[in-house]
C-alpha cells in the first residue's frame, strides 16, 4: 500500500476503555469503529467490544484483562475482513511534555522518551504506551504515530507558560503550563479558517472546547496556540464535570494538611468530587443542572448557582483571551456542551460588545447543521459552532507524518 | 480629624499620624526592636507618644485610632468602631489569618489600654468584597466543604479599590453622568491586585480565599495549577508548611529573578534578567483586565492605586494599547488615571467617617 491511500486505525485509549476508528485517507471516510469497554480487572459486567461497520453495530463479549488483550481482539475483528486491514496506527497521547511538539513516528527511542515522562500523566499515558508496545510486538511492520494533546500548545510563549515559582524548582520538576485538548483545538481552528476562507496563519480566535467531562479554552493567534486554560495538569482552568478548575493553592494546602499524608484523597477530591458534581451534589453533567431548573427557559432569570459559577468562569476566560489575541476573527464552540447547549453560548457571548461580539439568539437556538455561524450580522467577531473530530484530526496528523517521513526517505535514497 | 493609623504586619508595624487628611509624620517599626509579648505593644504605643512629641503633636488632640485588619471574612462589611463584641469576633477569626489578625487584635487592645478615651476603628481589606456575587466568590468545590470551612474568594486590597472607585464615581458625578462607571482598579502594591468595579460595587477580583491566588507578587506565586501543590507533596514529600513557604516567600518576582526587588524596580529597571518576570507580570495583568471587562460588559476607566501606582506610567500605555486593539472600537481612547492617596490616608478618612456616623447616631438617639 502506498502512502497516498491508506487505512489509518486511530486509537483513543482510556484507563478502562479503548476507542478506535478506521479511517481511509486521504478521502477521510470512516470505514469502521467501535469501543472496547471494561478493559482491565473483572467488573460486575463482562468486557465487551461494540464494533461498528456501515452503521451496523455488533457486540462481542470477550475477556480483556488489559489493553494488550483489547488491542488483540480489536485487530482480530478488523483483520477478519481484508477491506478493514489497517495500514498505519495513530495513537492519541495525552501528554508529550516538552519533548514532543509535533506528531511523532514511534520507534524504540521514542518509546524510551515517553517512558521518561509517564509520571506527568500517570492515568492516561501508560495505557497508550502499553498499546504501542503491544502493536510493536504483534505487528512490527505496522507504522505507528503518536499524536499529542499537548503538542499544539508548544507555541505558548514563556511568559504565559511559566508559573511564578522558583525557576530551579520548575526546571527540576518539569513544572510549566502544558495545556491540553490540543488535538481538538487545532482541528476546529483549521476548520474555522477553512469555513471563513481565511489563511490559518492569520487567524486569531478563541477556541472553546466544552466537553461534558473536561473543558478548556485556547487563545489562538496567527493560527497558533498562545494560551490554554488548562495548565501543568488538566485540573486548572474552567469548572469541569468533576474537576474544580482554578483554585487558590492555599486551599489545596489546607486540604493536604487536613488529610494528613493522604495526598491521594486530596487529588481525588479535587479531580473526581469537585466541579459541577461537587457544587450541585446531584450530577456531574452540566446539562442535568440546566435541565433541572425550569427557569432556563428565561435566560434573564436567576440560574442555579452551579450553572452561574460554570458560565461565569468561561465568560471571564473568554474576555481574557479576547484581550490576548486582539483583533479576533472568531470564537469557536465545540465538543458536547459547546456544540449542543445554546444557553452556554448565549450566556458567555451576551453583553460582550466591547470585544465586537454579538450573538444572534435565533441562529443560536436553531442550529441544525455544522459548521455554523451564529453571530449577528453586525458582529465583528464571528461566533462559530464546529463539530470536533479528534479521531479525524489524529488520522490527518498520522497520514501527514507518514507521508512526510516517506518523502524524507525518498529524499535520502535520492541523495 | 487627628488620626493615628496603625498597620501591623507580620514583622513590623507601619504607623502614621494624619491631621485632616494630611500625613504629619509616618514610619515603620520592626517588632524585633522591642521585646516580645504583650509589653511590646505597650512599648510600640509609648513610641507613638514619643513620636508625637518629637513632631510637636499633642497626644491629647488625638481623636481616633485606625487599626488595619487584613481579614474580616464575611463578618465585617465596612470599617467599624471597636467594642467588646468586635474584639470577640476578631478573636474567633484569628485562626483563619494567624499571621495577621493576632497582631491587629494586640494593637487594638494596647490602644484601648493606653489611649483609653480615644475610640479605635478597625478597617478591613476584605470588607469591600463581602457582597461579591456568589458566581465570583464561589469555588467549584463540594458545597458542604466550602460552607463548613468558610472557603470563598475575599479579595485583599479592598481599602484601595473602594477609595479609588469612590474617586472615579466622584469624577463621574461632576460630569453629571448618571450611569455607574465600569472601573478596572489596579492596585500596585507588593502584592498587586486587580478588581473590576461597577460604580461602588465590585464584580471581580484577582485574589482569592487568601492573597496567594491571583497576580504574582514580589515573593508569592499568584495563580498556579492547584495540582502543583499535590505534585510537590507526592514527589518531593514536602509538607504543607514547606510548600506554603516556597509559594509565599520564595516565589513571585523573587522566584523568577533570584533577586529581592520590588514591583517598582522590576518595571523601572531595564535588565535582561528581569525580562521574563516583567513580561509575565504584564501578561497576567492583561488577562485579569480582559476578565474584568467581560465581567462588567465593558470598561470606562482604568485607575492605578497603591504605593507603586506610578508604575502605571509604564503599565497604563501597555495595557491600554492591547485592550483597545481587542475592542470593537479601535478609535476610542481608553484612559487611565492615578489615585494617589496612601493606605494610611484612606484609613484615616474611613475612621473619620465611622466616627462621624457614630456621633450622628448618638445625636439622633
Amino acid at each position: 500500500m502506498s502512502a497516498e491511500t491508506m487505512n489509518i486505525l486511530v486509537f483513543n485509549c482510556g484507563s478502562s476503555s479503548l476507542k478506535y476508528k478506521l479511517i481511509a485517507m486521504p478521502s477521510e471516510q470512516v470505514v469502521a469503529g467501535g469501543e472496547a469497554q471494561r478493559v482491565g480487572p473483572k467488573t460486575a459486567e463482562p468486557s465487551k467490544i461494540f464494533h461498528r461497520i456501515d452503521g451496523q453495530e455488533q457486540v462481542h463479549t470477550v475477556e480483556m484483562s488489559d489493553h494488550f488483550m483489547a488491542f488483540k481482539e480489536v485487530m482480530k475483528l478488523l483483520t477478519a475482513d481484508s477491506q478493514l486491514t489497517p495500514h498505519a496506527v495513530g495513537h492519541r497521547v495525552v501528554h508529550g511534555a516538552t519533548l514532543f511538539d509535533q506528531p511523532t513516528k514511534i520507534n524504540s527511542a521514542v518509546l524510551e522518551e515517553l517512558r521518561s515522562i509517564e509520571h506527568l500523566a500517570p492515568l492516561h499515558n501508560p495505557p497508550a504506551m502499553r498499546l504501542m508496545e503491544a502493536c510493536t510486538e504483534l505487528y512490527p511492520d505496522l507504522p505507528q504515530v503518536a499524536v499529542f494533546d499537548t503538542a499544539y500548545h508548544a507555541s505558548i510563549p514563556d511568559y504565559a507558560s511559566t508559573y511564578a515559582i522558583p525557576c530551579d524548582l520548575s526546571k527540576e520538576m518539569g513544572i510549566r503550563k502544558y495545556g491540553f485538548h490540543g488535538t481538538s483545538h487545532q482541528f476546529v481552528v483549521e476548520e474555522a479558517a477553512a469555513f471563513l476562507g481565511k489563511d490559518i496563519y492569520s487567524l486569531n480566535a478563541v477556541s472553546c472546547h466544552l466537553g461534558s467531562g473536561g473543558a478548556s479554552l485556547c487563545a489562538v493567534k496567527n493560527g497558533k496556540s498562545v494560551d490554554n486554560t488548562m495548565g501543568f495538569s488538566p485540573l486548572q482552568g474552567l469548572v469541569m464535570s468533576t474537576r474544580c478548575g482554578d483554585l487558590d493553592s492555599a486551599v489545596a494546602l489546607r486540604l493536604i494538611g487536613r488529610y494528613v499524608g493522604d495526598i491521594q484523597s486530596v487529588e481525588k477530591l479535587l479531580n473526581k468530587q469537585s466541579g459541577v458534581l461537587g457544587m450541585s451534589g446531584m450530577s456531574a453533567d452540566i446539562r442535568d443542572i440546566f435541565n433541572s431548573a425550569k427557569q432556563y427557559t428565561d435566560p434573564s432569570s436567576k440560574p442555579d448557582l452551579t450553572a452561574q459559577v460554570y458560565l461565569w468562569r468561561i465568560r471571564k476566560y473568554l474576555g481574557s483571551y479576547l484581550s490576548v489575541v486582539q483583533n479576533a476573527d472568531a470564537i469557536i464552540f465545540t465538543d458536547t456542551i459547546g456544540e449542543t447547549v445554546p444557553l452556554v453560548r448565549w450566556a458567555v457571548c451576551t453583553d460582550m460588545e466591547y470585544f465586537g461580539v454579538k450573538i444572534d439568539s435565533d441562529k443560536n437556538d436553531n442550529v441544525t447543521s455544522y459548521p455554523v455561524d451564529i453571530s449577528a450580522n453586525d458582529s465583528k467577531v464571528r461566533i462559530l459552532v464546529i463539530l470536533t473530530n479528534e479521531e479525524l484530526a489524529i488520522s490527518r496528523r498520522t497520514y501527514g507524518t507518514l507521508q512526510h517521513s516517506e518523502l524524507n526517505a525518498v529524499g535520502r535514497v535520492a541523495s | 480629624m487627628n488620626t493615628l493609623v496603625l498597620i501591623p504586619k507580620t514583622h513590623k508595624v507601619f504607623y502614621a499620624y494624619v491631621e485632616f487628611g494630611k500625613i504629619m509624620f509616618q514610619g515603620v517599626l520592626p517588632y524585633r526592636d522591642v521585646k516580645a509579648g504583650m509589653r511590646s505593644w505597650n512599648m510600640i504605643i509609648q513610641y507613638m507618644f514619643d513620636e508625637m512629641s518629637r513632631h510637636c503633636v499633642d497626644p491629647q488632640l488625638l481623636e481616633v485610632i485606625a487599626v488595619h485588619c487584613v481579614f474580616g471574612a464575611s463578618d465585617f462589611e465596612g470599617p467599624c468602631l471597636v467594642d467588646g463584641l468586635v474584639i470577640k469576633k476578631l478573636e474567633n477569626l484569628a485562626p483563619r489569618a494567624p499571621l495577621h489578625l493576632p497582631r491587629s487584635i494586640d494593637a487594638i487592645k494596647a490602644c484601648q489600654r493606653i489611649f483609653d478615651s480615644v475610640p479605635v476603628v478597625a478597617v478591613f481589606e476584605t470588607s469591600f468584597f463581602v457582597n461579591l456575587a456568589a458566581r465570583e466568590h464561589k469555588y467549584a468545590l463540594d458545597n458542604t466543604l466550602m460552607n463548613a470551612s468558610g472557603i470563598r474568594r475575599y479579595g485583599y486590597s479592598g481599602i484601595y479599590h473602594q477609595a479609588a472607585s469612590n474617586y472615579i464615581v466622584g469624577i463621574q458625578r461632576k460630569k453629571a453622568v448618571s450611569a455607574a462607571p465600569r472601573i478596572l482598579s489596579i492596585c500596585l502594591e507588593s502584592r498587586p491586585e486587580i478588581a473590576a468595579v461597577r460604580g461602588n460595587r465590585p464584580v471581580m477580583v484577582t485574589s482569592g480565599a487568601t492573597p496567594l491566588e491571583g497576580l504574582p507578587s514580589e515573593k508569592s506565586c499568584g495563580e498556579i495549577d492547584p495540582s502543583i501543590a499535590i505534585t510537590l507533596a507526592q514527589e518531593k514529600k514536602w509538607g504543607p508548611e514547606q510548600i506554603n513557604l516556597m509559594l509565599t516567600r520564595q516565589s513571585g518576582i523573587y522566584g523568577l529573578t533570584g533577586k529581592s526587588i520590588s514591583l517598582e524596580e522590576l518595571f523601572w529597571k531595564s535588565s535582561d534578567d528581569y525580562k521574563l518576570a516583567k513580561d509575565l507580570m504584564q501578561y497576567r495583568m492583561l488577562l485579569a483586565c480582559g476578565a474584568g471587562i467581560a465581567a462588567m460588559g465593558g470598561v470606562d476607566y482604568i485607575v492605578f492605586s497603591g504605593k507603586y501606582s506610578m508604575v502605571g506610567n509604564i503599565l497604563g500605555p501597555w495595557l491600554c494599547a492591547r485592550l483597545q486593539a481587542a475592542s470593537d472600537d479601535k478609535e476610542r481612547d481608553l484612559w487611565y488615571l492615578f489615585f494617589s492617596r496612601s493606605r494610611e490616608q484612606i484609613m484615616a478618612d474611613d475612621a473619620t467617617l465611622v466616627l462621624l456616623g457614630a456621633s450622628r447616631t448618638l445625636q439622633s438617639a
